[in-house]
């Protein structure tokens, strides 16, 4: 089907946007004070600066780690890379952890990647929806031969994260404000869920035995299921005792049968 | 066509822009504001904190939605997934008005996150009118479409602006939300009479306009809504109040955002004009 001369113009238009030669003055007109593509480059200019602010509102710890002009260096290497799919902002950056990952200026910096996962986690919880409370009552009156069949569910937009770094601890000092004091990067094996506790964002540290329930609950498993994987290295007592903090935690928010 | 404007008695006198910087003074204060203006694109999202402060702040107050997202002029289709979750921001929030802008954002799959302006043809009026006829159906109400701040002017457009504009709203039997500062700022940067502009627009079909603050870059003016409204736009906004009556007018502030009393004051000088122009046509 032939393309319409609209449809034409604004490939043409996007193309400079993204990076393309444009040559602007066979389309745009000059003024008395711009050429054709310096009026054009107000736009790309526009887009390019919209974009890279939409990253670092959505990963401020980052940009804290590496410097605001780092970070706009690296925010314009990211937009040539993946330019806008979406109508929200707030879908922008999804692969800036992998993008970081093979950022070269960064190969020294491993931990960042992680940190990148753990803010896009955060915003996606934030905005996620709204989870009604636990039915407790529904869930007491359960009888014993139905907990095994019971899928539990974690609250919307939950995420489990693992990291050899202490990225909370990078999160709670960057996120809001510069650090104060110089922060010393253990290695080790953290983890992570990020979830929304009614109206508010968290981000709870896990034990080993935590994190191991909550991933199998994540996969959609049978409690009896569960209980059957994990009894081989946790014992009995220690998945009950799992179970009932996941449900006062909070961490379960729903289930079915 | 049912119109949402049905509801327009709600809206009167000057609004303020709606900014999460403000939701908890507005919460504890409840400042007498007529109305507020959601920028209906931040409130998409399926849950959290936006969209509860905005509940909690509609049940004190009017409020209307203007949106960036719906990229009108796009040769791509409607976004169907956009639409949907508009119209249900829309039922359950009951804005007063909804609008959005006459502009163009994405193409192919590709999204500026921009207001990029549409060539003046008749190509584009026939196009464009039909796809804010397609949204009006599809939301079962009439919609506002705002004119945009541009920056170039395609070498193929057939006709001014201020032409344009007024044959889509005729031919897409849609409102206008005049915004005056982007008169002025598009009027500046064409080198074109901000007045001529003003006098060229359908005043039965205004039924919003918005006053905000550009930046004067040197060569041009960059629409920021960053700054007090500048004098010229007051100026302006005295001409159409003059050319379209007391319609509703609301004060934008979207970056270098100040303390809400800053608002309030900007808000507090636009409604006198609006008063004492509504006495003056009384005597």
């Amino acid at each position: 089907m032939p393309r319409s001369g609209l449809e034409r113009r604004y490939a043409q238009f996007m193309q400079g946007i993204y990076g393309a030669e444009t040559q602007a003055n066979e389309w745009v007109k000059a003024s008395d004070k711009l050429s054709a593509e310096a009026h054009f480059a107000i736009y790309r200019s526009s887009v390019w600066g919209n974009l890279s602010k939409a990253l670092a509102d959505i990963f401020p710890a980052v940009q804290r780690c590496v410097g605001e002009r780092f970070f706009s260096a690296m925010a314009s290497r990211y937009i040539e890379r993946f330019p806008s799919r979406s109508a929200s902002l707030d879908n922008y950056g999804e692969h800036l952890a992998d993008f970081i990952l093979g950022f070269e200026p960064l190969k020294e910096y491993p931990y960042l990647a992680d940190l990148a996962c753990l803010e896009l986690a955060w915003h996606r919880a934030f905005h996620a929806g709204d989870s009604a409370p636990l039915d407790l009552k529904r869930l007491a009156d359960l009888s014993v031969e139905q907990h095994e069949r019971l899928i539990f569910k974690l609250p919307l937009g939950s995420k489990l994260l693992e990291s050899n770094y202490p990225i909370k601890l990078l999160w709670d000092e960057n996120r809001w404000r510069e650090p104060e004091h110089p922060i010393e990067l253990r290695s080790g094996d953290y983890r992570l869920l990020v979830w929304r506790n009614g109206l508010e964002t968290c981000i709870d540290e896990l034990a080993e035995s935590e994190f191991d329930f909550l991933r199998e609950i994540e996969k959609q498993q049978k409690f009896g299921t569960i209980c059957t994987q994990l009894l081989s290295k946790y014992p009995h007592e220690v998945l009950n005792k799992l179970a009932a903090k996941a449900v006062s935690t909070g961490w379960i928010s729903d289930f079915h049968i | 066509m049912p119109s949402s404007l049905d509801n327009e008695l709600i809206l009167k006198d000057v609004g303020i822009g709606l900014r999460p910087q403000h939701y908890q003074t507005i919460l504890a204060d409840l400042p007498k504001v007529p109305w507020f203006e959601a920028l209906t694109d931040n409130y998409m999202n399926d849950g959290g904190l936006p969209l509860h402060y905005l509940q909690l702040i509609r049940s004190h107050y009017p409020i209307s939605f203007h949106g960036v997202g719906l990229s009108i002029g796009s040769s791509d289709p409607l976004d169907p997934q956009y639409l949907q979750r508009l119209k249900s921001l829309i039922d359950r929030f009951q804005p007063a008005h909804i609008s959005d802008h006459l502009c163009w954002s994405a193409i192919n799959g590709l999204h500026g996150n921009d207001l990029f302006p549409i060539p003046y043809t008749q190509e584009a009026i026939k196009h464009v009118a039909q796809r804010i006829d397609a949204v009006q159906n599809f939301l079962g109400q009439r919609i506002l479409i705002e004119n945009v701040s541009s920056y170039l002017s395609y070498q193929e457009s057939e006709m001014s602006e201020a032409e344009f504009l007024a044959e889509v709203l005729v031919e897409a039997d849609c409102y206008l939300l005049c915004d005056v500062n982007n008169i002025y700022v598009s009027a500046v940067n064409h080198g074109i009479s901000a007045q001529d502009y003003l006098q060229h627009l359908p005043a039965e079909r205004v039924k919003e306009m918005h006053l905000a603050g550009f930046e004067d870059q040197g060569d041009y003016l960059l629409d920021t809504h960053g700054e007090a409204v500048h004098e010229p736009v007051w100026a302006l906004y005295q001409l159409a109040l003059e050319r379209f009556g007391s319609v509703p007018a609301l004060i934008e502030w979207d970056t270098n955002i100040p303390d809400f009393e800053v608002l309030e004051a900007e808000r507090d000088k636009a409604q006198a004009m609006m008063e004492a122009q509504h006495a003056k046509v009384r005597t």
